[in-house]
C-alpha cells in the first residue's frame, strides 16, 4: 500500500541513488508504525465515507417503487379489505407513499428529527413494544408453582358457596298471602317428618329445585336481589327454614352444605395459578431487561447536587 | 460505514420483530374459573348479556369524558363495583355475557391526545380535552365530521393506535372469560352512516361479534367502506383465517329507511345471492337499545296499542326527523322480506332478535332503578336531562334514551361456543333491559296443555322447533301450526301482563300483520269484538316512583294454534311479553332529585321481551 503511495506521489527519475534508498527505508519503517496504520486507516475510512455520502446524496434523490413494494401495498390492502385494490386505488397508495417519502427525506435532511420530542418518544415506545415479552417463560416446576401460590394466596380467594333445595309457593294461585300461608303449613309438617327434599307440596318452580355449590352472585341472577339470597347463607344447615321471599314468591329452604370463602388447594386451581405465575414472570423479565440496558449507561443526576 | 450499516440492520430487525409480534394476537392460555363448572343443560338455560357497549376507547365516549376501559366494562357486568365519572356504580344483578364494541373509527386514538407520551397530545386534537366547553366542543365537532364524512384525519387514523386499542380489547376479553360462569366476546362497531341530503347521517351501524379469539389484526371501519357488502367480505375473510363471526345491524329506526331497503346501498336490485349472503353474515338484528326500539312505530302498526314504546324518531347525531314509513322497523321488514322470498326465492330480512344498550359509559346499566346515565358527562346532570330541551347533540333530547336493552340466549352452558351457537341458530330474544325469560316453540301437533306438563320443555324440543327456526312441512289438512309459549318474570322487576304472538303474513306481494293475546294474568276476558284483552291496570305511584306486584303474574304460558292459517301464505310468527306498568327511570330520577316530572317519554313503561320468529313457508326449507 505504501509503495503505491510513493509511486503516485513521487514519480519520475528525480529521486535516485542513496537519497532515494534512505527515503525508501524511512517509509519501510513507517510502514511498521501502528500510528501510521491508524492514520492511514482513518484516511481510508474518510475517503470511503465521502464516497458513500456522495452516493447517498445521489440516491437520496431517487425513489424506487419496485415490484416488492407494490406487492406489499396490495397485500396490505387485501388483508384489510378482503379484495384487491383497483388500479386507481393502487396508484393512490403509491402516490401517497412517494409524497411521504419525499417529505420524510427532506425533513431528515434538515435534521428535523433531532431534538424532536415526538420522534424521540415514538422511537422509545416502539423499542419498548418490541423488547416486551420476547422470552418465553419456561414452564414452572411443581415447586415454583407451589412457592408462587403460597406467596400470592389472597389472589386466589374464592367466595362462599351453598348447596340447598327449596320448595316454591307461587302467588299466581290465589295471591301472595295464600302462598305464604301454604308455605307455613308445609313447614310445620316437614319439621316433624324429617324430610330433606320434597318439592311436591309446592308449585312447579320454573328454574331449579336444587342448587349445588352456588355463589351469591349466581343466586342474584336466579332469584333477584331478594331475601332468599342472604337467607341461604345465614340459616342453620340441615333443617327447613322459611317462608322466605324471592322475586317469584315464597320458599321453604333446606341448606345441606355451605362452604365459607376460602383459598382452594393448589391442585384445584393449577391452571389459574400457572397463568398468574407466567404473567408475573413476564413482567419481571421485562423489568430485568430494562434494568440491564440501563446499567450500560452512566446516569448523572446532576440536579441532585 | 458503521454509521450507515447499523441503522439499516436495526431497521430490518425491527421490521421482522414487528411482523412476529402482530401474528401473536391471541394469548396462549385462556383463564379458567377456579370454581366448579356447572353441568350443561341439554334443555338450555336463558343467559343474559349486552352485545353493544362503548368505553372511553371510542372517539365519542372519550370526548364525553367516559373514564372506563374494557376491563371495567367486564367488571361491572360481573357485578363488581366500578368507578364511573368519579362515582361507584354496581349492577344489582350481574350479567352472564358481554361484548365490548368500541367504534372502529379512530379506535383508541382520542385517549392518546391526553397522553404526554403520544404525538397526538401535541396536535390540535388535544383540544378535545380542554376544560373550556366551547374549545372542546369545536374540536369534537371536527372529529365527528371526519367520521360522518368517511374522510379520516391522517393523524387520528394512525393504525398504531387502533392496533394497540384492539389488543387492549382482545386482552380484556381473554382475561375476563370464565367458561361456565361469565362469557366475553371480542367485538367492535362498524359505524357506517351514509349521508342523506344536508349531511344527515343515516344509520347503518353494525356490531361485529367474534366467536373466539382468532380475530383479524385490525377491525374494519367505515373509513374502509360505508357499504355493508364490503363488511361482509371482511367477515368472510376473517372466517377463512380465524374464528366464526357475525355482524348485528342496529337502529333501523334511525336509518331513514336504509336499513331494510328494497335495494342495495349501491342501488342494485336485491338478488338471491345478496339475500343469502346477508343472512349468512347477519343472523340477528338489535330490536331495542338506548336510542329507541326498532320493532314498530305507532303509525306503521295503528292496531298495536303497545307500539308507542321508547320511540326515537330523529336520526342519530342530528335533530332531523328520521323517515321511517319504509325500511326502518323490523316488523315491517319481516313482511317485505317475505315479499322478496316470493319473487327471488330467498328472504333478505329473516332476522333473529337481540337487544343491547349502545351505552357510551362503558357500563351496561339497564336496571331501571339503577340507571346513572349512559353517555358520560353528556347526560349525568339530572336538571339538564329532565329539562325542557327539544333535542340534544345525539338527536332526540337526553330523556329519550332508554334504560335498555339486553340479549337473552338459550344455551346449554355459559361458554363462548354454546352462546355463539345460540346466536347462529337465532335461539335468542331481546328485552327492554330486564331479565324476562321467554321460550317459544312451533309445531304441527303440540297438545293444548303442553306447557302444563311436567317435562314440557323436552317435549317441546322433541315435537317441534324453537325460536329462530323454520317450521317443517305441515301435514295435509286445514289445522294451523301450534305455538307453545312460556315466560317468567325478572325476579326483581314487575310482574307479567301478557304474552302475545305477532303474525306477519304475505301473499301475492301483499303483507299484513295481526297481534294475538295468547296468555295473560288474572281473569280478564278478551273483548268479544276486537279479541283484545283489556289493560292490566297500573299500581305506579308517581310521587314515590314505586309500584306493587299485586297485579300481573310471575309466570305465563300457553299453546296457541293459528286460527287464520293459510297454507299458501308465507308467515313470520314471534312472541312479545309485556310487564305490568312500572316507573320509567326518568320518573325515578325526578323523585330522587326532587325535580318536576317530564313526561315526554311517559312516566311509566311496560317493559317487554321480543323473541326471534318462527317462519312458515309454503315451500318448506
Amino acid at each position: 500500500m505504501s509503495s503505491t503511495l510513493i509511486h503516485t506521489e513521487h514519480p519520475g527519475p528525480a529521486i535516485e541513488g542513496r537519497f532515494a534508498r534512505r527515503i525508501k527505508s524511512v517509509f519501510r519503517k513507517m510502514a511498521r508504525e501502528p500510528l501510521v496504520h491508524f492514520l492511514l486507516l482513518g484516511l481510508l475510512i474518510f475517503a470511503a465515507s465521502a464516497i458513500v455520502t456522495k452516493h447517498r446524496e445521489n440516491a437520496g434523490r431517487r425513489i424506487v417503487i419496485d415490484k416488492n413494494l407494490v406487492v406489499h401495498f396490495i397485500t396490505l390492502y387485501e388483508a384489510q379489505m378482503g379484495t384487491l385494490p383497483s388500479k386507481s386505488q393502487l396508484d393512490g397508495m403509491i402516490d401517497d407513499y412517494v409524497r411521504e417519502e419525499v417529505q420524510f427525506r427532506e425533513a431528515k435532511h434538515m435534521g428535523l428529527d433531532n431534538d424532536d420530542e415526538i420522534v424521540r418518544r415514538r422511537l422509545a415506545s416502539k423499542f419498548d413494544f418490541l423488547q416486551r415479552d420476547l422470552v418465553a417463560v419456561p414452564e414452572p416446576s411443581a415447586e415454583e408453582l407451589q412457592r408462587y401460590y403460597a406467596s400470592h394466596r389472597n389472589d386466589f380467594l374464592q367466595p362462599a358457596s351453598v348447596t340447598f333445595t327449596h320448595i316454591y309457593f307461587s302467588p299466581d294461585h290465589g295471591g301472595d298471602a295464600v302462598a305464604h300461608s301454604r308455605a307455613e303449613q308445609s313447614l310445620a309438617k316437614f319439621q316433624s317428618a324429617k324430610v330433606t327434599r320434597a318439592p311436591e307440596p309446592g308449585d312447579r318452580f320454573p328454574l331449579q329445585s336444587d342448587y349445588a355449590d352456588v355463589q351469591r352472585l349466581d343466586l342474584l341472577q336466579q332469584f333477584g336481589d331478594s331475601p332468599i339470597v342472604e337467607r341461604v347463607f345465614a340459616t342453620p344447615t340441615k333443617q327447613w327454614a322459611g317462608p322466605v321471599r324471592s322475586g317469584y314468591g315464597w320458599h321453604l329452604v333446606y341448606v345441606s352444605d355451605r362452604e365459607e370463602a376460602r383459598v382452594p388447594p393448589l391442585k384445584e386451581i393449577q391452571d389459574k395459578v400457572r397463568a398468574a405465575y407466567i404473567e408475573d414472570m413476564k413482567e419481571k423479565a421485562n423489568q430485568a431487561r430494562y434494568d440491564a440496558l440501563a446499567k450500560e449507561y452512566v446516569i448523572e443526576r446532576n440536579y441532585l447536587r | 460505514m458503521k454509521n450507515v450499516l447499523v441503522p439499516l440492520l436495526s431497521m430490518t430487525l425491527l421490521l421482522s420483530l414487528t411482523a412476529c409480534k402482530s401474528s401473536t394476537q391471541a394469548p396462549e392460555t385462556t383463564p379458567q374459573s377456579a370454581s366448579k363448572r356447572p353441568p350443561a343443560n341439554p334443555l338450555r338455560n336463558a343467559y343474559f348479556g349486552d352485545l353493544h357497549l362503548h368505553t372511553g376507547l371510542s372517539f365519542d365516549a372519550y370526548i364525553m369524558r367516559t373514564n372506563t376501559r374494557p376491563n371495567d366494562s367486564y367488571a361491572y357486568a360481573k357485578g363488581q363495583p366500578v368507578n364511573y365519572l368519579g362515582k361507584t356504580e354496581q349492577r344489582k344483578v350481574p350479567l352472564d355475557f358481554l361484548a365490548v364494541t368500541d367504534h372502529a373509527e379512530y379506535l383508541g386514538a382520542l385517549p392518546m391526545t391526553a397522553d404526554p407520551n403520544s404525538p397526538l397530545s401535541k396536535t390540535e386534537w388535544a383540544k378535545v380535552n380542554a376544560d373550556d366547553f366551547k374549545v372542546s366542543e369545536a374540536a369534537y365537532s371536527k372529529v365527528v365530521a371526519g367520521v360522518l364524512s368517511g374522510k379520516p384525519d391522517a393523524q387520528l387514523n394512525d393504525p398504531a393506535y387502533m392496533k394497540s386499542a384492539w389488543q387492549q380489547i382482545v386482552d380484556a376479553a381473554e382475561k375476563n372469560y370464565e367458561p361456565g360462569k361469565f362469557t366475553t366476546f371480542i367485538g367492535f362497531e362498524w359505524t357506517s352512516a351514509p349521508a342523506a341530503e344536508g349531511n344527515k347521517p343515516q344509520n347503518l351501524h353494525r356490531c361485529v361479534i367474534f366467536a373466539g379469539n382468532k380475530v383479524p389484526a385490525l377491525p374494519f371501519s367505515a373509513f374502509d367502506s360505508l357499504d355493508p357488502e364490503r363488511l361482509w367480505t371482511y367477515l368472510e375473510n376473517a372466517r377463512k383465517t380465524g374464528d366464526d363471526v357475525i355482524a348485528v345491524p342496529h337502529n333501523g329506526n334511525a336509518s331513514n329507511g336504509l336499513m331494510f331497503d328494497t335495494k342495495t346501498l349501491t342501488g342494485k336490485p336485491i338478488t338471491r345471492d345478496y339475500a343469502e349472503r346477508r343472512m349468512a353474515n347477519e343472523p340477528l338484528t338489535e330490536i331495542a337499545q338506548g336510542k329507541g326500539q326498532s320493532e314498530t312505530h305507532p303509525l306503521l302498526s295503528p292496531n298495536d296499542e303497545f307500539a308507542r314504546f321508547e320511540l326515537w324518531e330523529t336520526l342519530v347525531g342530528s335533530p332531523a326527523p328520521a323517515h321511517f314509513m319504509k325500511g326502518s322497523y323490523v316488523r315491517q321488514a319481516y313482511g317485505v322480506g317475505q315479499e322478496f322470498e316470493e319473487k327471488i326465492g330467498a328472504n333478505p330480512f329473516k332476522y333473529g332478535i337481540e337487544a343491547g344498550t349502545d351505552y357510551h359509559s362503558g357500563i351496561s346499566s339497564t336496571e331501571e332503578d339503577n340507571y346513572p346515565g349512559s353517555h358520560g358527562i353528556g347526560d349525568d346532570d339530572p336538571k339538564v336531562v329532565l329539562g325542557p330541551a327539544k333535542y340534544s347533540a345525539g338527536g332526540e333530547p337526553l330523556i329519550a334514551i332508554g334504560a335498555q336493552g339486553l340479549t337473552g340466549a338459550w344455551a346449554e352452558e355459559n361458554t363462548r361456543e354454546s352462546i355463539f351457537a345460540a346466536f347462529k341458530r337465532k335461539e335468542t330474544f331481546g328485552t327492554s333491559g330486564n331479565r324476562i325469560q321467554v321460550r317459544f316453540f312451533g309445531s304441527w301437533n303440540y297438545p293444548a296443555d303442553l306447557t302444563k306438563q311436567s317435562n314440557w320443555v323436552k317435549a317441546a324440543y322433541d315435537g317441534g322447533v324453537p325460536m329462530g327456526s323454520d317450521l317443517p312441512a305441515g301435514p295435509s289438512g286445514t289445522r294451523g301450526p301450534a305455538f307453545a309459549v312460556w315466560a317468567l318474570k325478572d325476579p326483581r322487576m314487575g310482574n307479567l301482563d301478557r304474552i302475545q304472538i305477532i303474525k306477519v303474513w304475505t301473499k301475492n306481494g301483499k303483507s299484513h300483520e295481526k297481534i294475538f293475546d295468547v296468555a295473560w294474568s288474572g281473569d280478564r276476558k278478551p273483548d268479544p269484538k276486537s279479541g283484545k284483552v283489556p289493560a292490566v291496570g297500573n299500581t305506579v305511584d308517581l310521587k314515590t316512583a314505586t309500584y306493587t306486584n299485586t297485579i300481573g303474574a310471575t309466570e305465563l304460558s300457553g299453546v296457541w294454534t293459528d286460527p287464520e292459517f293459510d297454507p299458501q301464505s308465507h308467515a313470520t310468527y314471534y312472541a312479545r311479553v309485556l310487564e305490568i306498568p312500572t316507573p320509567r327511570w326518568s320518573t325515578i330520577w325526578a323523585v330522587k332529585y326532587n325535580l318536576p316530572l317530564n313526561d315526554k317519554m311517559g312516566n311509566t313503561i311496560q317493559e317487554r321481551a321480543w323473541t326471534s320468529p318462527i317462519w312458515y313457508s309454503p315451500t318448506p326449507k
